[in-house]
């Protein structure tokens, strides 16, 4: 017999745009923990693969003025996910970040600590907005054209992936943690640099000269 | 990057990889790179078209087509009965879509001031103003034609019968929504994932923090009964729960040595 395709379920943390129901008496906060905690706890109960939260890197205007309409203001999400690692011990806990402003560096760490604050349960959900707007409150601006949205985000990815499985693979061993001579040979050094992440505000970036060393 | 990473290893390597993103290079993104792609594709048809699309681009890039999971956005609304449960629909559409709303959602496609129209009265007769694109900053352009877009609305208008601007907007601005009782959003979450329209959904409630409370309560014990969601949790990470590979060092990493 076959088994039974099984569904995945996450669950969307409501607190933007115009699908959250502010007027119901039963509306409460999105920002307190207790309701990001409530929620999670709900989505575990319910057997749910993955908690998910969107984005919000700057509020949006509308005719020249904030949109009123929004709610104002998101929390960060990895500090977020972090804190709902320990109130959950089942649910993935994924997190939408921006892969043009933030470094692939900075995101492979974020994400690695993550993944072991909740003991295998990090995800995220890339998106790739490049636009000017956003981008002012980011140390390189609107740095990115539009068509080079997905070459940074590969980069952004491939940084992850690499940083991520590179490390010993027995991290809980006292005798591979980094910096121990020890580890070397399951867990090489590299060298890459790539266009997209070193180039200067104002530069157009192309895609993919690299130079990778070991 | 220099040296050596400074976060051994995780218990997942890297994190579960969703794209967001519906261009033809968001989904060949996904279909190379993501173990999960978030759609807003909705109805069972676009949904079986887009889940065809995207797991033939997997396939081309070397992967099984169950190595990337298709999970729509979606919205519900329970009750006691079926119509209960409809007529609490369209309370909740109206509470998100109030006048105000649906005056600064028409703005947005006619990039013009509307602050003077009455939402309960018809469509402006005017066109929109396609060179000012920015009437709205920091969300996503839609990419279509605001002309275009303007017409589907008055056309809608009419053929539902005169609908006013906050109607018109809360018809076309619905996403996929499973409303009924427990019974029937159950059936029909399962009828998609069964036949292929998706793998299973993220689902966004529309109440913050207890939108998923009965969800929980009665949905989620008939998709238990019907053998389609777990009763357990069987894997000790998210990427087991959700029925993926496990994560292996990249097939292209030039990084790589041989362990000794």
């Amino acid at each position: 017999m076959t088994a039974r395709k099984q569904i995945r379920l996450g669950a969307h943390f409501p607190g933007v745009n115009n699908t959250t129901v502010w007027s119901d008496p039963a509306a409460g906060s999105q920002i307190a923990f207790d309701s990001f905690a409530h929620f999670a706890r709900t989505a575990e109960r319910g057997f749910f693969d993955f908690l998910f939260l969107a984005e919000g890197l700057r509020l949006r205007e509308h005719r020249g003025r904030i949109h009123d309409l929004d709610v104002v203001g998101r929390p960060d999400t990895f500090t977020v996910l972090a804190a709902l690692a320990g109130v959950t011990g089942h649910l993935g806990l994924a997190g939408t970040i921006n892969t043009t402003f933030n470094e692939p560096y900075e995101l492979a760490r974020q994400f690695a600590t993550l993944d072991h604050l909740s003991a295998g349960r990090a995800a995220w959900n890339m998106v790739t907005s490049s636009d000017a707007f956003t981008g002012e409150n980011f140390r390189r601006g609107g740095f990115l054209a539009r068509e080079d949205r997905y070459t940074r985000a590969r980069e952004g990815v491939d940084v992850c992936r690499r940083c991520g499985t590179a490390g010993p693979t027995t991290p809980s061993s006292p005798t591979a943690a980094p910096g121990c001579s020890c580890a070397t040979a399951a867990s090489p050094t590299c060298t890459t640099r790539r266009a997209s992440s070193t180039c200067t505000a104002g530069s157009r970036c192309r895609a993919a000269r690299r130079a990778t060393r070991c | 990057m220099h040296g050596r990473f400074s976060v051994p290893r995780s218990p997942q390597g890297h994190p579960v990889l969703i794209q967001a993103g519906d261009s033809a290079e968001g989904r060949d993104f996904a279909a190379a790179t993501a173990d999960a792609i978030f759609t807003l594709h909705g109805s069972y048809d676009a949904g079986r078209d887009f889940y065809a699309d995207v797991k033939g681009r997997a396939v081309r890039h070397g992967r099984r087509p169950e190595d990337l999971l298709v999970l729509p956005g979606a919205t519900f609304v329970l009750g006691d009965t079926d119509a209960d449960a409809a007529d609490r629909a369209v309370e909740v559409r109206r509470a998100q879509v109030g006048p105000q709303t649906a005056i600064a959602f028409l703005e947005q496609i006619w990039g013009r001031d509307l602050s003077g129209y009455d939402a309960d009265g018809p469509l402006p007769a005017i066109d929109p103003d396609v060179d000012n694109v920015s009437i709205t900053r920091g969300r996503v352009r839609h990419a279509r034609d605001p002309r275009t877009v303007a017409q589907e609305w008055r056309d809608l208008a009419a053929a539902k019968g005169g609908l006013s601007i906050r109607e018109t907007v809360i018809e076309a601005t619905s996403r996929t929504s499973f409303i009924g009782s427990a019974r029937t959003v159950a059936a029909e979450l399962d009828r998609y994932v069964q036949g292929d329209a998706c793998d299973g959904f993220i689902l966004i409630p529309h109440l913050t923090p207890g939108g998923l409370d009965a969800f929980a309560d009665t949905v989620v014990p008939e998709l238990q009964d019907r053998g389609s969601l777990r009763t357990e949790y069987t894997g000790t990470t998210l990427r087991e729960n959700l029925g993926l590979r496990p994560t292996a060092r990249p097939a292209t990493d030039t990084t790589r040595r041989t362990s000794a």
